[in-house]
């Protein structure tokens, strides 16, 4: 009750009117551009550079049929261009693969280190702070002579065993999910004779679902926009978002239209699944400090 | 008393195989992909290929770096990533702040702030640096009637850049202290309230201070990660071909060089740097850390 008192609109202070002031301003300038680009994207070339603001002459639909066509990546092995389903699959694959396994890897050790007291989960929980806040720079070069040694170079599933990796804020996440679920629950079912696995697929994790979703998606959109893993782990598997690389970069490198129109396919999808799951997305995820 | 050891020693065994089972891909993961990939790194940095090989090259390496440091546009880029992350932490920090206060006080139009502030989050870089490049080239260019872009001018190319970082990242910070604001106890912010404090003071004085470990994180992690910022070059430029040097940051030559190499000459050299990098970067994050820890707010 007292939190629904608190929590209600106050009276605005100058201080939130000047908030507010920039953060209007930010939305304008989020936005805007983003509009900006839409209506581009049906103009001609010298329309967008000549009258950059000026409503379209003519709604050139067919840039899109011309962006579709070009939105192709270069397959490395095969000397060959991916189009546009084979860039959406491959996209598909890497960032639902890679988000699924992080999220599953940070989880699942999470708990073991929350919910045990062995000396290793300590060691574990240590680890992942160590590792982030002591920085490694330039291991990329030695990451590729690895995954060239181990033969997983330049596969879809070497990428994945790349992606599971459970350090990083997300373990930070679950510790603390997994932390605030009171012990009561887990020893009940203990005493009606459940074992371990039992207790942690049916008792604890239905409590951290919420969070497990949210990583999920926080993970997937960030899988499907990462252009960088594909284009240098695995150049015969390229994902939408390098094929956004390519016709930006060199295709249509001189065609502002084409360049939004490509744009616009890629951001599309993202904004509906926002639209969909901001909630989740943007809901309650809280860590503490690096202590 | 036997029986109830035994029985506590079983279920203690029994949790460990549970353990074991349940850790052994995410251990064998970061064995393999994080101390066996530095501790080749480490090696890699007192090496040189050659007829595709690896082989022992002493301290060769790291005279060649410091002849490209001190010739070379190195010191450029090692500038160009402190300027970068004292830029967006400063800046982005305080505005992050602010717009969590403001989000978490329910002010209007705080969900559509909050939907707004994350957006950039869910698009690809490509997207945005793509829309914001021709933006600033074209569509500004046209506004101010300028000769150039913001990007084509070299003195506006750098802050330009900056800027665009700025605007792009409030997406997780936004999330953690917005959430971390909520879990306040709300007893704190009303008997403050009876006590008189206005907005501004209850930031100041009682959500900073409680959230200050939240903050520290993110402060403390963003210097671990300030020689890999690559300040979005490589959505910008590709491989830098129109980008002058004098703009890298190290984040951006290490991932181009890699990338642009033919062959695995290159990477001894460039773990080299690596290495070298992260004996400066990784005491002056704990120190900084420590110093964040030492000197940070109290809730007296």
């Amino acid at each position: 009750m007292q939190k629904n008192i608190q929590k209600k609109p106050q009276k605005m202070s100058v201080f939130m009117i000047v908030s507010f002031v920039v953060l209007f301003t930010y939305l304008l300038m989020i936005i805007l551009p983003l509009i900006w680009a839409a209506i581009a994207s049906f103009k001609t070339n010298l329309e967008v550079t000549y009258h950059p603001f000026d409503w379209p002459k003519k709604w050139r639909w067919a840039n899109y049929q011309t962006v579709f066509e070009n939105f192709v990546a270069p397959v490395a092995s095969e000397y060959r261009n991916a189009e546009i389903f084979e860039l959406l699959t491959n996209s598909l694959l890497y960032a639902l693969g890679s988000a699924v396994l992080q999220m599953l890897s940070c989880m699942l050790t999470a708990y073991i280190v929350a919910r045990f007291d062995f000396k290793f989960c300590k060691l574990l929980y240590s680890i992942v702070i160590v590792t982030m806040i002591i920085p490694i720079v330039g291991s990329l070069p030695s990451e590729l002579r690895v995954a060239r040694a181990l033969g997983i170079y330049d596969t879809m599933i070497g990428s994945w065993m790349m992606k599971t990796y459970f350090i990083g804020l997300y373990f930070l996440i679950f510790h603390a999910a997994f932390k605030m679920v009171p012990n009561a629950y887990a020893e009940a079912a203990y005493l009606d004779g459940a074992g371990n696995f039992t207790v942690m697929t049916r008792v604890m994790i239905p409590f951290v679902k919420g969070t497990m979703f949210t990583v999920l998606l926080l993970n997937f959109i960030t899988f499907w926009n990462d252009f960088q893993t594909p284009m240098v782990y695995m150049p015969s598997y390229p994902t939408i978002a390098l094929g956004l690389y390519t016709v930006v970069n060199n295709q249509q490198k001189t065609d502002v239209p084409m360049q939004f129109g490509a744009c616009m396919i890629v951001a599309i999808p993202l904004i509906i699944l926002f639209g969909c799951f901001q909630d989740k997305l943007l809901g309650n995820i809280t860590t503490g400090g690096l202590k | 008393m036997v029986k109830t050891k035994n029985h506590f020693q079983k279920k203690r065994m029994k949790d460990l195989i549970f353990c074991a089972l349940v850790l052994a891909v995410p251990v064998a993961q970061f064995i393999i992909f994080y101390l066996v990939v530095n501790f080749n790194s480490i090696i890699m940095a007192f090496q040189r290929y050659e007829n595709g090989k690896f082989i022992f090259n002493g301290l060769q390496n790291f005279r060649d770096m410091w002849m490209e440091v001190a010739h070379g546009s190195t010191l450029d880029a090692i500038k160009n990533s402190i300027i970068v992350y004292f830029c967006s932490s400063l800046l982005g920090l305080t505005l992050s702040l602010v717009f969590s206060f403001y989000i978490y006080k329910k002010m209007p139009f705080s969900k559509t702030f909050r939907v707004v502030l994350y957006l950039p989050s869910i698009l690809s870089s490509m997207v945005t640096v793509t829309v914001f490049k021709q933006l600033v080239e074209i569509g500004v260019k046209d506004i101010f009637s300028l000769q150039n872009g913001l990007l084509s001018n070299p003195d506006t190319k750098m802050g330009t850049l900056i800027f665009f970082q700025l605007l792009m990242g409030f997406g997780t910070q936004i999330l953690m202290y917005s959430g971390a604001m909520n879990g306040i106890d709300d007893s704190a912010v009303e008997a403050a309230r009876l006590d008189g404090v206005n907005t501004f003071q209850e930031f100041f004085y009682i959500t900073l201070p409680l959230i200050y470990p939240t903050i520290v994180t993110f402060l403390v992690v963003g210097m671990a990660g300030m020689f890999t910022n690559q300040l979005n070059l490589y959505a910008f430029y590709g491989n830098g071909g129109n980008l002058g040097r004098e703009y890298w940051t190290v984040g951006f030559m290490l991932f181009q060089r890699v990338n642009t190499s033919k062959t695995l000459a290159e990477y001894p050299l460039l773990a080299t740097y690596g290495m070298t990098l992260t004996l400066i970067a990784a005491p002056m994050t704990l120190l900084f850390r420590k110093g964040l820890e030492k000197f940070g707010p109290s809730l007296d």
